[in-house]
């Protein structure tokens, strides 16, 4: 996981802000002091200097637009606008987004075009920059360009250069064996380790290994796409040819070949850390190919594992500003992602405490980041899902709550774990966590006990982290979109995540015996631990409820939606059984009353035989559902199918 | 962890996707033909119709042999696949069956489809004639008959009866 610094901060020091900013009447042009520091979202520490990201209101963006500015910034169609420009000195206004002409419109329902980024002489004053631009009615936010910055990761180099082949199962990969994260035999890494605690990949590999059309981008610092493990699953953009400085597939990008360095604003991905190409490498490291490691979903070596795009946002000095996120976030929806891999979030507060404790807080803090986002979420790149996952780490500081992004109710935030099954010593837990996965913990299991995959220049190694836990989620993902893709099948976003987070194992169980680590964290790692063959197993189909048919049934439904123990919470439904069923089904099956839900059971009276789908509202990994103000599980509708027939044999038997 | 049965699921889900004649284009067997009274039932059937819906939640695998014996595999309680055995018997066209644990099928009519590529045969409860079964022949994946999980693990149905 990055140490992003200060950037949690913002939000905290915004709302000091609001309510103690000193006016400047000589500053006010079209507000009052008060509206105007409203609008500026975040701090200034850590933020670029010279530059500040501005939303307009609809009627401003229009005139802007139709402004002549091209030949001169103060001639934006917006008299205070051009004021405040002059004032601070602009030398340039260009939209945040760039424009993808074959993505415009939907850029534009999202909103995209609102945003825009005003570049100035680094020694103007920020602060004040950013009163003058915020004192200006027609624009809606002012955002400092806060820089992300993190600590170079910790990684044990295991091996370099080529490596032998080494048949190992069903792969011959010969770093699998030390892979405990993907198949965990119980010995060979420490006495604590314990069978099992894993992904489980070896018996979902016998049904998928990928699929080239799933693209995963990951956001990070670059991926290493020359790397002998990862560059036949790097994704390439056919349309582009690589060093020639021209934009040869017009979607606003120069040389994109496997991504686009928005650090740099070229093409040119590079990878000074190591923290890009070890995700990379755990979520699509090219398998059975007689080198190195394996990916969750790399294929079988022949050419089939889905794809990495490298969307790098942070720099050779592990750094990267907001502006860079949230382009790379709208770079990898225009461009053909599913995923995106997140491996990072806001730091805390200096206190140690969580900087932002609400969902609210993020979106108000950080809108750039989040228009970005949700214009990912809304992106179809795949008929197998109608839109993007967002996968976040939940972050290093041990604390009880995920951190943001990861935290907000529609992005998917990922604990660790160690190779004892247990949750490692710096993994955030509590509200906000969706789902746990290994992250290795080798301050406790030694080196081995740490995640191993792809490391720069054709080397190997071990880190730790929720870092490293979020692309086995990620590679997870990947792997049932894959599968789904192999059967035709097709989700909404809401049903593919859903069935994303039911694919886990108890981990609430696994923890019983240890008191004291149970105490602290049982119900706050999410649904559980992923699992690789319960995602194919959920991809494959629906499970079945068997009822009699004339005869009044009560069906607990929890055994049909999750193994026993793990953290779901059934809603009741005594009032609108159109939830549960639609009225087609129910006249197909000739149900006059209901049904209900109650008590997490399903009473049900069908009088016809057939078969229908029904839905079961739930809220996974915690009691209450997230909402703006209040960090929460995330609530979800499970479908299950209910087999209405009369006369079962008594011993269930279809005949 | 690792369970045992799910593994078993897998392998016999993907199995059922790849042989359902159902799921694959132009190999959904033709129910418009003449069904006829004469016919055989011995053989290996998959259900790919009930009651005029092809697109089943369940799957239901039948081998009907020579010496009267019968196995049955179905997914309908779960994801997981279950292994039934017994005898059955055919009168005329009536067709019976008793499972090893004494439980009785119902009684059905058989019909025939002979035509069809591949064949199909069609059971109607005596007892409730609008519950049509259609089955149509292929060969029963062996990781379906191989692994399924004998019926006594899953007979706990989860049914309660309101008061």
């Amino acid at each position: 996981m990055f140490s992003i610094k200060n950037f949690g901060l913002t939000a905290l020091l915004a709302t000091m802000l609001v309510g103690c900013i000193t006016h400047d009447e000589n500053l006010l042009v079209g507000e009052s002091a008060s509206a105007s520091a409203t609008k500026i979202i975040n701090s200034p520490r850590s933020a670029v200097a010279g530059n500040l990201l501005i939303k307009f209101n609809e009627q401003a963006t229009l005139a802007f637009e139709k402004s002549e500015r091209k030949s001169d910034i103060t001639r934006s169609g917006i008299e205070p606008l051009n004021h405040a420009l002059r004032t601070i000195g602009a030398t340039s206004i260009e939209r945040l987004f760039p424009i993808d002409p074959r993505h415009e419109e939907r850029a534009r329902k999202a909103g995209l075009h609102y945003w825009y980024t005003v570049s100035f002489d680094s020694n103007e004053q920020l602060e004040k920059a950013a009163k003058s631009l915020a004192e200006v009615a027609e624009v809606e936010m002012v955002q400092y360009n806060t820089i992300f910055s993190y600590q170079p990761s910790k990684s044990v180099v295991v091996k370099e250069g080529p490596t032998t082949r080494l048949a190992v199962d069903k792969v011959n990969d010969p770093y699998f064996k030390d892979q405990w994260h993907y198949y965990n035999t119980g010995s060979g890494i420490h006495e604590k380790q314990v069978a099992g605690m894993d992904v489980n990949v070896k018996e979902a590999w016998l049904h998928c290994t990928g699929d080239p059309s799933i693209i995963v981008a990951v956001l990070d610092d670059g991926v290493d796409y020359t790397h002998d493990d990862l560059k036949a699953n790097m994704w390439v953009n056919k349309g582009e040819i690589a060093n020639n400085g021209i934009d040869d597939d017009g979607n606003g990008f120069v040389d994109d070949v496997h991504g686009y360095n928005f650090c740099t604003a070229d093409g040119k991905i590079s990878w000074k850390d190591s923290h890009g190409t070890h995700v990379a490498g755990t979520i699509a490291a090219v398998n059975n190919n007689g080198k190195g490691v394996c990916g969750i979903a790399g294929g079988d070596g022949s050419g089939n594992g889905v794809k990495i795009m490298s969307a790098q946002k942070f720099n050779a000095d592990m750094e990267g500003d907001v502006a860079q996120t949230a382009r790379a976030f709208q770079y990898a929806a225009n461009n053909g992602a599913v995923i995106a891999q997140c491996s990072w979030g806001y730091n805390t507060a200096p206190n140690g405490q969580p900087a932002i404790i609400s969902d609210k807080q993020f979106k108000d803090s950080d809108g750039a980041t989040y228009s970005a986002i949700l214009y990912f979420q809304s992106m179809k790149n795949s008929d197998v899902i109608d839109g993007g996952l967002v996968i976040f780490a939940s972050g290093n500081d041990g604390l009880g709550q995920s951190g943001y992004p990861a935290g907000y109710r529609d992005f998917i935030s990922v604990s660790a774990t160690g190779c004892d099954g247990m949750p490692t010593y710096y993994t955030n837990y509590g509200p906000g966590v969706n789902i746990s996965a290994p992250g290795g913990d080798m301050d406790r299991h030694g080196n081995g006990g740490g995640v191993l995959s792809t490391l720069p220049n054709n080397r190997y190694g071990y880190m730790q982290g929720t870092s490293m836990a979020c692309p086995h989620v990620s590679g997870v993902a990947a792997l049932g979109l894959a599968h789904a893709k192999k059967l035709g099948k097709k989700f909404s976003l809401e049903e593919f995540t859903s069935m994303l987070l039911l694919s886990t194992n108890n981990i609430d169980a696994h923890m019983a015996s240890y008191e004291e680590i149970a105490m602290k964290y049982t119900g706050k790692m999410g649904t559980g631990s992923i699992d690789a063959l319960r995602m194919i197993m959920n991809v494959e189909g629906v499970p079945c409820v068997n009822l009699p048919k004339g005869q009044l049934a009560m069906i607990d439904l929890k055994p049909y939606l999750i193994d026993q123990g793990r953290d779901i919470t059934i809603i009741d439904n005594d009032t609108d059984s159109s939830l549960i069923i639609s009225n087609a089904d129910k006249e197909k099956l000739g149900i006059t009353n209901g049904p209900r839900i109650f008590n997490g059971k399903l009473i049900i009276t069908c009088e016809k035989a057939g078969h229908a789908l029904i839905n079961v509202q739930c809220v996974l990994g915690e009691k209450e559902a997230g909402s703006d103000d209040k960090m929460g599980g995330r609530a979800s509708t499970k479908k299950l199918a209910i087999v209405v027939r009369d006369g079962h044999s008594a011993n269930g038997g279809w005949m | 962890m690792k369970i045992t049965k799910i593994f078993v699921a897998i392998v016999a889900l993907c199995a059922i996707v790849a042989c359902n004649p159902n799921s694959g284009s132009g190999n959904g067997g033709q129910t418009n033909s003449t069904w006829s009274d004469t016919g055989s039932p011995v053989g290996e059937w998959a259900l790919t119709e009930w009651n005029g819906s092809k697109e089943l939640p369940m799957g239901v695998y039948l081998r009907l042999n020579e010496d009267n014996t019968f196995d049955l595999y179905q997914h309908t309680l779960s994801v997981l696949w279950v292994h039934y055995e017994g005898t059955f018997s055919l009168k005329g066209n009536s067709l019976t069956g008793k499972y090893s644990d004494g439980s009785d099928w119902a009684e059905y009519t058989i019909k025939y489809n002979n035509e069809a590529e591949p064949k199909q045969i069609k059971l109607t409860r005596k007892d409730d004639s609008n519950d049509v079964a259609i089955y149509t022949a292929t060969e029963i994946p062996t990781e379906v008959t191989d692994q399924s999980s004998e019926a006594v693990n899953v007979r706990s149905i989860v049914i309660e009866k309101f008061l």
